[in-house]
């Protein structure tokens, strides 16, 4: 049984009247990538805030790591979180992570060189202002993951990327939970790149999840498979010719991605 | 908290407009100096301008202090990240209030030595006296910097920002506050109920006075003390009410 690495057990939150969180249930897994999907205002962000004490929470239970009540500080000390951009504008991406390597009393000067070298700003000396929405988002990440920590927090991570970064993003995420074992909470209403990164997820609506599942709660009956054939009419002849009912074909079609990705490629290399 | 302030007090120190903005306040200094020179210098003079000058420096000095300490950290919302990362919100307000008070010592520091150095080389030939009321006056200015802001911080934390802050500050600290309430026709019912002499500015003017006397009284600087603790105990409990913005 995998060890819990953050539960949440019926925690509830306000703003006023509006309640945002009507008791909460979930539980993320060491080495899971969790991934919590809802619509725009569905409670996702306000999760993150209570389990990283930006919010305080009416009623219910957080664990992080163990921890729990007056100790869950310590427990809050394994998470690298990006919640927003929270960067001074007018420093130089490695100025701005000096800061917080100064913040969190990370006395290694070299793991500012790892993380920018990580998401692929190590070279950039322009401010932070002038950084492209997936720049910035970069920064976030390569934030998050100064002082290696064991769980990240990742609040739409994808947001405002193109499609390059967006894969940029996904393979960062898996590189970091297979080659580091990171545990990784991320974000999104976009639920196709959510699949792609994510191995368990929490599906939230209105203040409440509603399901968590896993790949292979995810994988349709057992009778229905993936068939690549040479020849479709020969198939389908043969499988009539069984007795067995086709009960549904459907033609597969090549993702858009790999579509796109494919075709600039082919650009570079004219 | 001491990996905070550490951060912030880095960052601080090389921001280029302030930095740019305290080298005037020094090179007015300077050149208060220099007209005193030109204008009739004897120590006299020079204690009597020096003073006239650091009496307006709270205004000017504090704000570009508070806006150091403050304004970046609000807009960019790096305090979210210090919560996040499991300091207290009533820690990030010590750690504020920390931070300006270390910045006004240091300005205080580089403006006793500016002055004390103009008025050794060219001999203005300062008595033991003089000196010590130089001290008081410096060492008011700072007082007056952190006080000023402690009670500033409510505005500020409670806002998340420093737009009313910086009006709030440039209230208290220009006096705006005070002549307010006399033009209103408060200050009478003030003091009748003798609440003219509770106020922040009738402390820090007390404690001044005695000082540069040379006869320092440490009521007015409990007092002083107490606007302090009782203000930022009101700001972080305020700012522990409040939701983050993101």
């Amino acid at each position: 049984m995998k060890e819990a690495m953050i539960t949440l057990k019926g925690v509830q939150k306000s703003y006023g009247k509006h309640h945002v969180l009507k008791g909460v249930d979930l539980q993320i897994n060491k080495g899971d990538i969790y991934g919590l999907v809802g619509k725009n205002g569905s409670g996702k962000t306000t999760i993150f805030k209570v389990i990283l004490g930006l919010s305080d929470y009416k009623e219910g239970e957080l664990t992080i790591g163990g921890f729990t009540g007056k100790e869950i500080s310590q427990g809050r000390e394994k998470i690298g979180f990006l919640v927003g951009a929270n960067f001074f504008p007018y420093m130089s991406a490695r100025r701005n992570l000096e800061y917080y390597r100064t913040l969190k009393g990370i006395k290694d000067k070299k793991a500012i060189d790892r993380v920018l070298q990580m998401v692929e700003l190590d070279h950039v000396k322009a401010p932070y202002k002038s950084f492209s929405m997936g720049m910035k988002q970069r920064l976030g990440i390569a934030n998050a993951l100064l002082g290696d920590p064991e769980i990240l927090i990742l609040d739409e991570p994808t947001n405002g990327l193109d499609p390059q970064g967006i894969a940029d993003v996904r393979n960062l995420v898996k590189r970091l939970n297979q080659e580091f074992g990171m545990t990784i909470i991320v974000s999104s209403h976009i639920l196709g790149e959510l699949q792609n990164t994510a191995t368990r997820f929490g599906i939230i609506n209105e203040g409440t999840i509603m399901r968590e599942l896993d790949d292979e709660d995810l994988q349709l009956e057992n009778n229905a498979v993936r068939v690549h054939v040479d020849d479709l009419e020969k198939a389908r002849e043969a499988l009539q010719a069984a007795g067995v009912t086709v009960l549904k074909e459907i033609r597969e079609t090549r993702k858009l991605e790999d579509f796109y990705f494919d075709l600039l490629e082919g650009e570079h290399h004219d | 908290m001491i990996n905070y302030i550490c951060a912030d007090l880095k960052r601080i120190m090389v921001r280029l407009p302030r930095v740019m903005m305290t080298l005037c306040v020094y090179a007015v200094l300077l050149i208060v100096v220099a007209v005193t020179y030109y204008t009739g210098w004897s120590s006299v003079n020079f204690i009597k301008n020096i003073q006239q000058y650091i009496g307006m420096v709270p205004v000017a000095l504090g704000l570009i202090e508070l806006i150091a300490v403050f304004s970046d950290d609000f807009k960019a919302k790096t305090m979210q990240v210090a919560i996040g990362l499991g300091i207290s919100r009533t820690k990030v307000v010590l750690c504020k209030l920390i931070e300006m008070i270390v910045l006004a010592v240091v300005d205080a520091i580089i403006f006793a030595v500016l002055a004390l150095g103009a008025a050794f080389i060219l001999d203005a030939g300062l008595n033991p006296e003089q000196i010590r009321e130089f001290g008081a006056s410096i060492s008011m200015m700072a007082i007056s910097c952190v006080a000023y802001t402690s009670l500033t911080m409510i505005v500020m934390f409670y806002n998340q920002g420093t737009g009313l802050g910086r009006i709030v500050y440039l209230a208290l600290s220009g006096g705006v506050v005070s002549l307010a309430i006399t033009l209103i026709g408060l200050l009478k019912y003030l003091e009748a109920l003798h609440l003219d002499s509770y106020t922040l500015t009738h402390f820090l003017s007390v404690a001044k006075a005695r000082w540069v006397i040379g006869a320092p009284d440490i009521k007015p600087f409990i007092a002083i003390l107490i606007y302090v603790a009782v203000s930022t105990a009101i700001t972080a409990f305020l700012f522990r009410k409040r939701e983050l913005e993101f």
